[in-house]
């Protein structure tokens, strides 16, 4: 047995790890052993009171600041839920139709204009995180966000290091848009980030990036239902852009954002 | 049962702040990143919570999460954002002689182990502070038994250097002069 190996069965027998079998031929050794005597000796001197000690960053854990952002956070992803919900129930049946219809539409959309989509990823796979914000936008309506406050730079920061971007008010701001939340979701594995904005005239618009590696590709625009969306992908992350706007205005929005990332 | 394993995690995230607080101070070695790979985490178990198998330590389960946004996420910006490691040493002492002197083995102890590697601290940590069982501590790290007990016997040896315990193979020697001061020498101002 190499010392290294020694000194790991030494130590699991100072820590009581041992089965009794084990703990018995360690026994023995050290009545004849006066050098693993000395090697177990040495461990023990690396004892310290390691409970006690580190009790002391428990008392310094910003416990009530953590409370408050996770009872936050919590808040308001039960606002999203309930809100969601609402317009579920308003809109019961319309909206399994609306959602037929935008997937006709979104199917009719990659039918007519699917090389310029497609042949952003060869692997074929970025189409469909896009094609499920362009879904999930459907559900969206002025009312979601309606009694939110805006999220913090806090919120923005976290969604941020899941993308590993650094995401800061200044970065994401656009014109005439009011920045109103920003969350983190999850494609197949893949970190999405999500951040929505308030178009006075238009309703709802989100920006959001996914973190999957794919190729880089340049800006394209196009027009999904009554949605147009402007995307990119750019040092393995894919973005893209959607709102109820004229294609120019998303095409506008998107070109500032590209600058910025 | 997901709605249970749903509620079981809501109710159990407040109760287990600090220490996964103090875990991930010990892991990142500074104060605000610890604060947002809490934050992470508590995002992250609500999200997954459907996953938890019930009947399990929810602590455990909290921490592998924990560990895994340090490893995948947080650590590597830190890496590329230039920030590179901080010295968990200092960040484990808090400032404030206040502290220091009311506490002073506790700081000690606190300095000795943020100077171990990541790994080490870590399993010393799960070990010797939460009181896993080497095999909980496997599960945590992701790693075979064997590799946390080789952890606590570098972590043990180093700490036990500390205190200046000899080599046991080498020789006692008498007479010689005594080990350099570092902290009572006249200091450059």
């Amino acid at each position: 047995m190499s010392e290294d190996d020694e000194d790991a069965r030494l130590v699991a027998y100072i820590d009581g790890e041992l089965d009794k079998d084990e703990r018995a031929a360690v026994e023995e050794r050290l009545t004849t052993d006066a050098d693993l005597r000395a090697r177990l000796m040495r461990l023990r001197e690396g004892e310290r009171p390691f409970v006690a000690a580190f009790e002391a960053l428990l008392e310094r854990a910003p416990v009530e600041r953590l409370q408050a952002s996770l009872a936050e956070h919590v808040a308001r992803q039960e606002r999203r839920r309930t809100s969601m919900r609402d317009s579920w129930t308003l809109r019961t049946g319309v909206l399994a139709a609306a959602a037929a219809i935008i997937l006709f539409c979104a199917g009719i959309a990659i039918g007519r204009y699917g090389p310029g989509w497609l042949a952003g990823g060869p692997e074929g796979g970025d189409e469909d995180w896009r094609q499920s914000v362009v879904e999930y936008a459907a559900f969206y309506t002025p009312e979601t966000f309606g009694s939110e406050p805006a999220s913090k730079p806090k919120d923005l920061a976290l969604v941020g290091a899941k993308l590993g971007l650094p995401l800061t008010p200044e970065r994401i701001a656009l014109a005439n848009l009011e920045f109103k939340d920003a969350q983190i979701l999850n494609f197949r594995g893949a970190p999405l980030g999500e951040l929505d904005y308030l178009d006075p005239a238009t309703g709802p618009v989100l920006f959001c990036i996914i973190r999957d590696s794919e190729p880089n590709a340049a800006m394209k625009t196009e027009t999904r239902g009554e949605f147009a969306v402007a995307s990119w992908a750019r040092d393995g992350r894919g973005y893209i852009v959607i709102g109820k706007l004229p294609v120019k205005q998303i095409a506008e929005l998107a070109n500032s954002l590209e600058q910025r990332f | 049962m997901k709605a249970i394993a749903r509620k079981e995690v809501s109710a159990g995230l407040a109760p287990n702040l600090a220490r996964l607080w103090r875990y991930a101070l010990v892991l990142s070695g500074a104060r605000d990143v610890a604060d947002d790979l809490v934050q992470a985490t508590c995002v992250r178990a609500l999200e997954r919570a459907e996953q938890f198998q019930l009947g399990t330590q929810l602590d455990r389960w909290l921490f592998s999460i924990l560990r895994s946004i340090w490893l995948n996420e947080l650590r590597s910006r830190r890496v590329r954002m230039g920030g590179g490691f901080v010295d968990a040493s200092e960040a484990l002492v808090f400032d404030g002689s206040h502290e220091i002197e009311t506490n002073i083995f506790a700081a000690q102890v606190l300095k000795e182990v943020g100077g171990l590697p990541e790994a080490q601290r870590e399993t010393v940590l799960l070990v010797y502070v939460e009181g896993l069982s080497y095999r909980e501590a496997a599960e945590v790290l992701s790693a075979p038994v064997g590799t946390v007990m080789s952890r606590l016997a570098a972590a043990r040896l180093t700490l036990a250097k500390l205190r200046g315990t000899p080599e046991p193979k080498l020789e006692r020697r008498q007479g010689e002069d005594g080990p350099k001061s570092i902290t009572q020498g006249p200091k450059d101002e």
